[in-house]
């Protein structure tokens, strides 16, 4: 369900295959996954929500899970293509001052341009 | 080895059936037609009936249905024994509960196949069946003593009522209300990520948690800021891969105020003169993942005024067409209740939600306190 890719200079693209629910369940399958990727020696993860329906507690704690690996670190978790419910949820929670929430295309943010 | 019931009128099929049976141990019971099958049934239940069809007292469907009504005998599989071109009652026996056929003539090794696969089948069912009682039966357990936590009754002095339930037996949401003075009292609500058993264990860690803490700070000294920030530093996500949100408050009586603070959870709502408004004094992140600095906000209040604490499970009760019940449905219900007492409110906010939700599943826990001062 999840991808994982490598762009120019070890930045990794995270992205969903389809559009999906991160809830509960999803995240207990997304542990495993997370699992087999190597995050830690990524300067810099994007995750691309375009395809994130809806997310829950689980499914930001996940987020969370994906957020210590990198930050331990000293690296970004940059978050694009998010929809407006969700950025709210990440503004609720506070999150939004952990990840870096932009409003642009992977490739910028790969590119660092925006 | 299993005991097994052969009901047919012809004794060459019973011997035949007998024999094939006895090579794998099976121990047959003999019957030659309905009556003296429903005997043998009162003397003692078989694993597995084989049942023939065409009896010459009784219809083998009737015997079928009978035995499928009786709550005793209704979970012993049976196998019919039809004639091959009987194709319509192997339909309406298969309808009717039985779980396999067996044609006549028949070869031995079907048989054999056929009633041990079904004899498997029915074990392994049988303890299914036991496991998820057993387990059920644990997380009821769990569930009453994760009732016990939250409070019984009121606490003198304050006016409060709540309303609290799990989506399941057992629930991520824990609240409490204590006493810490005569006119203060200390009152938080937290939601687990997660809801069901893991969440449920959390919330039982983080009550304890926050009832040793007060004890060892004492009731006058409690203060709310170094409580979250404890919180915080106590329950790091990396040691469950969980988080919680809570909002916590005293209530100071003599003061006329209440200092707040807010992680993560959904503003309260406060009503004044009419009015509802959503009490958004949160600057604060998730407790677990160490962004508490322990702020807390002063509120002056009046007497007559309430707060409302509640889960995002209430607002996000979703209806059947995937709508959700929404902070603007629950301020206007806050307001309409404003003329009757706060145990009546609390039943209508209830009544409300539940209304809109129809059949819909529950998702999530659904917690709310309403406090009036």
């Amino acid at each position: 369900m999840f991808e994982f890719r490598l762009a120019k200079d070890e930045i990794g693209v995270i992205s969903l295959e389809k559009r999906a629910r991160i809830t509960g369940e999803t995240s207990s399958n997304f542990r495993k996954w997370q699992d087999t990727v190597d995050l830690k020696s990524c300067s810099r993860v994007i995750l691309d929500g375009t395809n994130i329906e809806f997310i829950d507690s689980m499914g930001i704690a996940a987020l969370i899970s994906i957020y210590k690996t990198i930050a331990a670190e000293g690296n970004d978790l940059v978050l694009v293509n998010l929809s407006e419910e969700i950025k709210k949820l990440l503004n609720t929670l506070r999150l939004d001052r952990l990840f870096i929430v932009k409003d642009c295309s992977v490739e910028e943010a790969v590119k660092n341009s925006c | 080895m299993s005991r097994i019931l052969v009901v047919d009128d012809d004794l060459s099929v019973r011997v035949l059936l007998k024999s094939i049976l006895a090579r794998d141990e099976h121990e047959v019971v003999e019957s030659a037609d309905g009556e003296s099958a429903f005997s043998s049934l009162s003397r003692g239940k078989p694993d597995m009936i084989l049942l023939d069809l065409m009896l010459p007292d009784y219809n083998g469907l009737d015997i079928l249905n009978e035995l499928k009504q009786d709550r005793e005998l209704e979970s012993i599989p049976v196998i019919v024994l039809t004639g091959s071109a009987d194709r319509e009652s192997k339909l309406t026996a298969l309808s009717s509960g039985a779980v396999d056929f067996i044609s006549k003539p028949f070869l031995p090794e079907e048989v054999i196949l056929r009633v041990n696969t079904q004899l498997k089948l029915h074990d392994l069912i049988k303890s299914l069946r036991i496991a998820v009682d057993n387990l059920e039966n644990d997380v009821l357990a769990a569930g009453k003593i994760q009732n016990a936590l939250v409070p019984q009754s009121n606490p003198q002095g304050l006016a409060v009522e709540w309303i609290y339930e799990p989506s399941y037996r057992v629930g991520g949401d824990i609240f409490d209300v204590f006493k810490l003075s005569d006119n203060r009292f200390f009152v938080y609500l937290a939601d687990m990520s997660g809801h069901g058993v893991n969440a449920a264990m959390l919330s039982v860690m983080v009550h304890r948690f926050i009832e040793d803490f007060r004890i060892g700070m004492g009731d006058r000294d409690f203060d709310l800021g170094v409580f979250m920030k404890e919180l915080d530093k106590s329950f790091v996500f990396e040691r469950f891969n969980l988080f919680f949100t809570i909002v916590s408050l005293i209530v100071d009586l003599e003061e006329g105020i209440v200092l707040l603070s807010n992680a993560g959870h959904p503003s309260p709502l406060i009503q004044r003169n009419g009015s509802v408004e959503l009490l958004d004094r949160q600057r604060e992140g998730l407790v677990g993942i160490n962004m508490i600095r322990g702020d807390v906000a002063k509120i002056p209040f009046l007497s007559g005024d309430r707060l409302l604490l509640y889960t995002d499970g209430l607002i996000e009760v979703m209806n059947e067409g995937g709508e959700m019940f929404g902070e603007d449905r629950l301020i206007d219900l806050v307001k309409s209740c404003s003329k009757i007492d706060i145990k009546r409110t609390s039943g209508r906010l209830k009544d409300s939600y539940e209304s809109f939700k129809g059949d819909a599943l529950a998702e999530d826990d659904i917690t709310a306190l309403l406090i009036e001062f």
